[in-house]
């Protein structure tokens, strides 16, 4: 039943992924692996979830990728991207992507409320957990680029 | 994967009023939507709630069924649609256009075996695929020097049930964003002027496609026959009975040598009987079954 | 006309000023709540519509919106909400606090379009 649940999570938050980055670049990505997988890319976008249920979200992605991201985004050369940039759009990313799962959760034992994004940057960053709890993560890829996603919820109801 | 979730949310559309909404807009657009996106009519449909002042989803269906507002079910349409908007999508239908169609169907032209070329383009959101077409026509056509045959004698059909969208691709003017979606450099140095922030698609392209409004839940009859049908991306947000349905019309609206552009997936239990499979490279298209191209 | 994007983040400014500009519209940016009420002032005369985001530090996008309307010489600037906040109950209290309109993120560049249209109720190429 528990991994059931966090299939279930998985699915959302890796769809809301999906459909946001279809959305507002033009670009299309698939889930190629769900495996417990804790490592990062160089930038990662991240938000504490809060609430009913406590987490967090991490959305990385290397910085090429970001790159071609937040031109397809914004109609802007990829030369012109400024690192300014780069964090900005993934912090967004992860706002978008946090808000819509909150909407798609609503009211169900997985609801929860947002917070402010921030952004984690370095080489060979990975998450662990205590206590045994599970990471949902998710590789989402396609043509144009690749983002991890993880999600970790300090309990599971 | 069906039933994400145990329940919808409780205090937003409940599931008898998700029903009654489902089946509403089943009825007036043949879109399907599912329980795990009931979420969507909550999104899509709360700012026409508030400005008619209702609270539930129950008073907002009353209040649809009262026809109060005789547009009502077409604003719901138009909220609940959304749309992919890119050039040449996949590439392959315009590859096999300049490869293998267009050739044939110049050929038609010349000898007065077809007086005119049809071509529908359903669900064409806001332009992207007519206009993608008619640059291809053009271009081929300009390119290979054909003489004694131009656009004019292509009929570009574009539909959509969305009337929001028709009404900004009738005005073939997109903005950077929406511009480098898909599109080459070659067309769009091409085919558009810019003219301050906005790309202006050139009039002698953009006239050439007529845009209606259509439901393809409707009867197809007054449309007459094409050469090339593009329906993609559209057939999956529909129930199995209705993608029949779309697929068993469209039939009757193609041209015996006629070819049917689908999305990139695979509908084939549903067109086997009628529809032959062809493979361009990794990419399917279809045409009748009875007809040897 | 002049739009006024109040976002914190600067690549939501950039896609609305793109989409925005192609349609013949100026934008004018503020960073965040406290900035768009300090700048109102100085250019409400100019502008045709607030496009106010809902999560903002400080002050919340619904805070700035209720603020602005408590002020008579705004009373009749049309706001547009533009958030991830999609819940209903979001949308309705923003519609109840004076938002004339709202647009839920991600959106693509053709809705926004639809929604600048509608909010200022242009039809066509009247811009």
């Amino acid at each position: 039943m528990r991994l059931s649940a966090l299939d279930k999570l998985g699915f959302v938050f890796s769809d809301v992924a999906i459909e946001i980055v279809s959305t507002i670049a033009g670009v299309s990505l698939a889930t190629a692996s769900s495996e417990q997988d804790g490592s990062f890319h160089e930038m990662v976008g991240a938000m504490q979830l809060s609430g009913k249920n406590s987490g967090t979200l991490f959305i990385s992605a290397h910085e090429h990728d970001l790159r071609v991201f937040c031109a397809a985004m914004t109609g802007t050369p990829k030369d012109d991207v400024s690192g300014i940039d780069m964090d900005d759009a993934l912090c967004e990313l992860v706002n978008m992507v946090a808000g819509n799962a909150k909407l798609r959760l609503g009211n169900t034992a997985y609801s929860f409320n947002l917070t402010t994004p921030f952004l984690l940057k370095g080489k060979n960053i990975s998450l662990s957990t205590k206590r045994r709890i599970p990471i949902i993560a998710r590789t989402l890829a396609g043509k144009e680029l690749s983002l991890k996603l993880k999600v970790i919820f300090s309990q599971y109801p | 994967m069906n039933n994400i979730f145990i329940r919808l949310p409780y205090n937003s559309i409940g599931q008898k009023e998700f029903k009654l909404f489902k089946a509403l807009l089943a009825k007036n657009s043949g879109i399907d939507i599912p329980a795990e996106k009931a979420y969507l009519f909550e999104t899509r449909l709360a700012k026409m709630m508030a400005d008619v002042g209702l609270d539930s989803f129950a008073e907002f269906y009353k209040y649809i069924q009262s026809g109060a507002d005789p547009l009502a079910v077409q604003k719901i349409i138009n909220a609940m649609t959304t749309n992919e908007t890119l050039w040449f999508r996949d590439a392959a239908p315009w590859k096999i256009m300049e490869d293998i169609l267009l050739p044939k169907l110049i050929g038609a032209l010349l000898s007065g075996r077809k007086s005119r070329i049809r071509i529908w383009c359903a669900a064409v959101s806001t332009g992207q695929e007519a206009y993608s077409t008619a640059m291809c026509i053009d271009d081929y056509l300009t390119k290979n020097a054909v003489s004694g045959v131009t656009l004019s004698d292509f009929d570009i059909v574009a539909t959509d049930i969305s009337t929001r969208v028709l009404d900004i691709a009738k005005k073939g003017r997109y903005d950077a964003i929406s511009i480098q979606r898909g599109l080459s450099d070659y067309y769009r140095v091409k085919y558009f002027t810019k003219n301050g922030s906005a790309w202006h698609l050139d009039p002698s392209i953009r006239d050439t496609v007529k845009f209606s409004a259509f439901n393809l839940d409707n009867d197809f009859n007054h449309f007459g026959t094409f050469d090339i049908i593009f329906c993609r991306y559209v057939l999956i947000y529909f129930s199995q009975a209705l993608k029949k349905e779309i697929i068993s019309n469209i039939y009757g609206s193609l041209a015996d040598d006629g070819i049917l552009f689908l999305g990139n997936y695979t509908l084939y239990d549903l067109l086997e009987d009628n529809y032959k499979l062809n493979m361009y490279k990794d990419f399917s298209y279809y045409t009748k079954k009875a007809v040897i191209l | 006309m002049k739009l006024f994007v109040v976002d914190d983040s600067l690549m939501a400014r950039k896609v609305i000023k793109t989409v925005a500009g192609a349609l013949g519209f100026e934008t004018i940016e503020a960073q965040d709540g406290i900035e768009a009420l300090e700048m109102l002032p100085n250019i409400y005369s100019e502008i045709s519509l607030i496009l106010l985001d809902w999560n903002m530090p400080g002050l919340s996008g619904y805070d700035v919106l209720v603020k602005i309307r408590e002020n008579d010489l705004y009373a009749q600037l049309p706001i547009m909400m533009v958030t991830t906040e999609g819940q209903k109950s979001h949308i309705v209290a923003a519609i109840r606090a004076g938002a004339n309109n709202y647009l839920t993120k991600p959106f693509t560049a053709d809705e926004l379009e639809s929604k600048l249209m509608e909010c200022l109720q242009i039809e066509g190429d009247n811009i």
